[in-house]
């Protein structure tokens, strides 16, 4: 199995002992067989929409600069995609624990009660986040896209299905973390700014 | 209160080590729960804020770099620009600028050209003797001009973030990042006299400078498309980030032929998880903006930075040391989002110019990338030269110097700035 095939941690620019070590991975909780076939699809489909995304932009430059026909609808359908690249890949980043952030202070604090509460807490924001989906959708499910009417359940569905894939994975590094006997070093991930 | 909450739960998420998006969002939706707001305003900010046309520039523009990058274009252009100026006295710092003026012309952030172009610029400086120090000090700052040169996505960020034109901003970049590469090329110019840094050893008849020119040419053009395409007003920022992806591939396929289905499967899994990692910070940091918008924080911390001072250039070095002690604790991002807000209404009313500030405080934020303790370069690099980071901390200092001369210079010069955009937009 290859990195990008397992749920393991991705690093930025291999393996090194000098990257801080102060966070832990989190071990496997017992959702992991279910969830990873289910997160690598989800990253198939953002690589697809991203392919999609720069064919949308391409055709809106073409017909603007060789027919003079604006193309609000793949505009839209743009946009659309660069939801799906965003909420269908974060489950992913969740499970191989390749979200920034910042692990200096880690190295003072207890590490298992820590662990636990930041995987309690995150999936607090998850749940918290599909619970303001409902009350969202409950308004925005009545209107549809300017463009081409795509209803807006349809058009917010793959951040819908994106936070409530990502809740199942912070549930199973909750039940991973409390579960686990062990607990190892995890890596960075850098992000491009 | 409901912003001081939130604010609170930020610092507190942070220190226990969470991802900062989830930091930002949990800070901000706790304090709306808190405050018995209407708990769909959390997905509804989120959600509606990445929902941007401007912002697909920001996959785009990171898949461009990493299809030149599949490509082995980077290589190119590295070995290119060695033998046009490798052999005077410490000529892989000047390369190792200019690959990254260069480069940055494609990539638009810090992290990626470290990536893409540290490994081989220190590898290469390392075999011909230069000290870890200098060759890691040299590739951290340099790789400051990939956010500032057009394409630069925190440009784009805070461009929507302060509501002015992207386009306009992305311009204003281009002659400040040509003043941090001089003031980069002074630094390798004095530590080559002072340290006797060593020559390239590199030697090329004139048939293989005339071959690696040609294939280097790609490369070298991508920034000339790109750019020229804004300029021309041919392009926004996101259709000039789509036709540099169709650039990148088409070069890849028809003039290297090098681009293999691996390369180009690989380039766009990178291109997803980096994207979803940076737009999340975006979501959530829009989210936490909203909170401090609701509490007049904005309104109020512009009335505060008036009654300090009326005058610019006070307000502009008020926010420069602000700003810099922000870098150093704050993600990137999330620092623009969160105040940028807070700052342009302020400045602007006191006479400075959006774009002219939207420059100075991408380039505080940048070395705020080469400053200890959330300083994302300084542990890129210690991975890429396997160097201890306390060293690469160490390694930095002279070259942070050399940034603040450079953001002193574009501080107080806002020509610098504004005037590219003004002579070729207005």
């Amino acid at each position: 199995m290859t990195n990008s095939d397992s749920l393991a941690p991705a690093t930025a620019g291999g393996d090194s002992p000098a990257l801080p070590a102060a966070s832990v991975r989190v071990p496997a909780g017992p959702l992991r067989p279910l969830l990873v076939p289910l997160t690598q699809i989800a990253e198939w489909l953002a690589m697809i929409m991203l392919v999609g995304a720069t064919g949308l932009i391409m055709t809106e430059i073409f017909g603007r600069g060789f027919f003079n026909v604006g193309l609000p609808w793949a505009g839209e359908l743009a946009r659309y995609c660069g939801l799906g690249i965003i909420f269908l890949t974060v489950p992913l980043l969740l499970a191989r624990d390749a979200h920034v952030k910042v692990d200096l202070f880690l190295r003072w604090l207890p590490k298992r009660p820590v662990a636990i509460l930041s995987e309690l807490l995150i999936l607090t924001f998850c749940v918290l986040f599909l619970v303001s989906s409902y009350w969202f959708m409950q308004r925005a499910s009545r209107f549809s896209t300017p463009a081409l009417s795509i209803p807006n359940l349809i058009y917010y569905l793959p951040a819908m299905i994106g936070m409530a894939l990502t809740t199942l994975v912070a549930l199973d590094r909750v039940l991973g973390v409390l579960l686990g006997r062990s607990a190892r070093p995890a890596d960075n991930r850098s992000t491009p700014c | 209160m409901l912003s001081a909450i939130a604010v609170l739960l930020f610092a507190l998420f942070v220190v226990l080590g969470l991802p900062v998006a989830v930091a930002l969002g949990l800070g901000s939706a706790l304090a709306i729960w808190w405050m018995d707001m209407p708990l769909a305003v959390i997905a509804q900010r989120i959600v509606n804020s990445l929902d941007s046309t401007s912002l697909l520039a920001v996959p785009m523009f990171i898949f461009a770099a990493a299809l030149f990058n599949a490509t082995g274009l980077t290589n190119q252009l590295f070995d290119f620009i060695r033998m046009v100026i490798g052999r005077i006295r410490g000529g892989l710092g000047y390369v190792t600028v200019l690959t990254h003026l260069v480069f940055s012309g494609v990539s638009g952030a810090a992290l990626a050209d470290i990536g893409a172009l540290g490994k081989i610029q220190i590898g290469m400086m390392r075999e011909q003797g230069y000290k870890d120090d200098f060759s890691a000090g040299i590739c951290m700052a340099a790789a400051t001009l990939g956010p500032i040169f057009p394409p630069s996505i925190p440009l784009v960020i805070f461009a929507m973030a302060a509501e002015i034109s992207p386009v306009k901003l992305l311009i204003a970049g281009i002659v400040p990042a040509l003043i941090i590469a001089f003031f980069l090329a002074m630094m390798v110019w004095w530590i080559a006299r002072t340290r006797n840094l060593p020559r390239d050893t590199i030697k090329v008849t004139a048939a293989e400078f005339r071959k690696a020119t040609w294939f280097s040419l790609p490369a070298l053009l991508a920034p000339v498309v790109l750019i020229g395409g804004i300029i021309s007003g041919w392009f926004g920022e996101s259709e000039a980030a789509a036709v540099t992806v169709v650039y990148a591939l088409a070069a890849g396929i028809f003039f290297y032929r090098r681009l293999t289905w691996h390369g180009f499967v690989e380039a766009t899994r990178e291109t997803v998880q980096s994207t979803a990692g940076v737009m999340l910070i975006v979501g959530c940091a829009a989210l936490f903006a909203w909170v401090l918008t609701i509490d007049q924080v904005p309104t109020k911390a512009a009335d505060l930075l008036l009654s300090l001072s009326q005058n610019p250039w006070i307000l502009l070095i008020i926010v420069n040391v602000l700003l810099l002690v922000v870098g150093m604790i704050m993600e990137t991002l999330a620092a623009i989002l969160i105040l940028a807000p807070i700052l342009v209404p302020a400045l602007a009313k006191a006479g400075v110019d959006p774009v002219h500030l939207g420059v100075v405080v991408v380039l505080n934020l940048m070395v705020g990338l080469l400053t200890p303790p959330v300083g994302m370069s300084l542990y890129m690099v210690s991975s890429v030269a396997g160097m201890p980071v306390d060293r690469v901390i160490r390694a930095a200092v002279p070259f942070i110097i050399c940034l603040l001369l450079a953001l002193t210079a574009v501080t107080f010069i806002p020509a610098a700035s504004t005037w590219l955009p003004n002579l070729l937009l207005n």
